[in-house]
């Protein structure tokens, strides 16, 4: 009888296995994701404004005056809220719009809404805000591959402006992994690959430039290496070696 | 929608480490636990999305989607015998992830490695009664048997423990 107690004891010892913290949190949002998928799906930018547009028709009545007065001083106090605001808030697509209008339509552009949704998803992981956590997710996978794309068009363009905005896009990267160091898992897969693809052809034509170019010894060294790192697919090692070689 | 979300968030925050811990016991890998985990509260959405989000007994509902997400990742494993060789390699790779985590200590490694020597049924009860502390009721809610079989089954259960473990 003693013998099955202290058997007993030690099994209701197992009960400490506990899954990872991160994977909890990470999973749950993964699956209501998962769920969703096509559920919900959020409007256009065009919709959006075209939406708001259609109540100006409701101005041609002075009666609707003061409301309109209200409606600005309550937008002024959402704006200010809305700018706090993270993916996954109401007031979240009132700062998205306000981000889009206000933002020029360019390459570099979108490398600094990509750090602003970076800096979002950081906020949510770091404040453990499981409700949050997939919209970031996902705002922040979708600026990285708007960044993507805005890099190949720079790498056939403005070579020299693609060589500059890839610095900060290896911060991007560097902040993207520490943050996946804190969530035990990898985010967004096939946005990081298209990344990656675009950061091995800026790779490829700045090798390519280098090698047409006249080099001193020291900067011959460190060819080299870029072309070791390209070798072995380490693109952002490869990239600091051109930044070496360029200043 | 909130509604549905707002009612898996209660179930999964409830249930999620009981259900990660059955199936780690079953499986004895870390990696294998999540993901069927995970599974089982995907097909537990799923279910909330297409029916009526309130479930009358959801701890006996999950408990029963783990045990046929367990089935179905045998199957489809098509696992009949495990060699003593692989379990060794198991053993000594769930003991340093474990180990890592500090999840588990070498004793109760032990006491795990008797349970996963057990038949299917044996293994459930005894992770339900005696890891999970469920009530005899409760068990007989998820099994579908009597209250009384539930009790035999675990004297049973743990008379085959016995057997297998060296304490």
């Amino acid at each position: 009888m003693a013998y099955e107690k202290d058997l007993i004891a030690k099994i209701s010892r197992l009960k400490e296995i506990e899954p990872r913290n991160s994977w909890v949190l990470f999973a749950k949002t993964n699956i209501q994701n998962e769920a969703n998928k096509g559920v919900g799906q959020k409007l256009s930018l065009i919709q959006e404004i075209g939406h708001l547009v259609s109540y100006a028709r409701y101005l041609e009545r002075p009666a609707y005056i003061f409301a309109v007065l209200a409606f600005v001083v309550l937008g002024g106090i959402g704006y200010k809220v809305s700018q706090n605001s993270l993916p996954g808030d109401a007031l979240y697509s009132v700062r998205s719009i306000i981000e889009k209008a206000t933002t020029r339509n360019d390459s570099s552009a979108t490398f600094k809404i990509a750090e602003r949704r970076l800096a979002d998803l950081r906020r949510v992981v770091e404040g453990n805000m499981v409700k949050n956590l997939a919209s970031a997710t996902e705002e922040f996978n979708l600026s990285v591959a708007e960044v993507s794309r805005g890099l190949l068009a720079l790498v056939e363009n403005e070579p020299k402006k693609a060589l500059q905005v890839s610095r900060e896009l290896v911060q991007l990267q560097k902040g993207k992994a520490q943050i996946e160091q804190i969530l035990g898992a990898t985010i967004g897969e096939e946005e990081t690959s298209e990344l990656t693809n675009a950061l091995k052809v800026l790779v490829e034509a700045e090798l390519n430039d280098l090698q047409k170019r006249t080099l001193i010894d020291e900067q011959e060294e460190l060819l080299k290496q870029a072309f070791d790192a390209y070798q072995e697919e380490d693109y952002q090692k490869a990239l600091e070696n051109i930044w070496m070689i360029s200043n | 929608m909130e509604e549905i979300d707002q009612y898996f968030n209660q179930v999964y925050d409830q249930y999620v480490n009981k259900i990660y811990r059955f199936i780690y016991l079953k499986v004895s890998l870390v990696e294998t636990a999540e993901d069927l985990s995970s599974e089982v509260f995907l097909r537990l959405y799923r279910h909330i999305q297409k029916n009526n989000p309130v479930i009358e007994n959801p701890q006996a509902f999950v408990y029963q989607i783990a045990r046929n997400v367990i089935a179905d990742h045998y199957r489809s494993k098509k696992i009949t015998v495990v060699s003593i060789e692989k379990t060794t390699i198991e053993i000594e790779d769930i003991q340093e992830r474990t180990r890592e985590q500090g999840e588990v200590s070498l004793e109760m490694d032990r006491i795990k490695e008797a349970i996963a020597k057990l038949q299917g049924d044996y293994q459930d009860l005894i992770i339900w009664r005696y890891v999970d502390e469920l009530t005899v009721p409760e068990i007989a809610q998820i099994t579908g048997k009597t209250e009384e079989n539930v009790r035999v089954g675990v004297h049973r259960a743990i008379q085959a423990l016995k057997g297998k473990v060296d304490i």
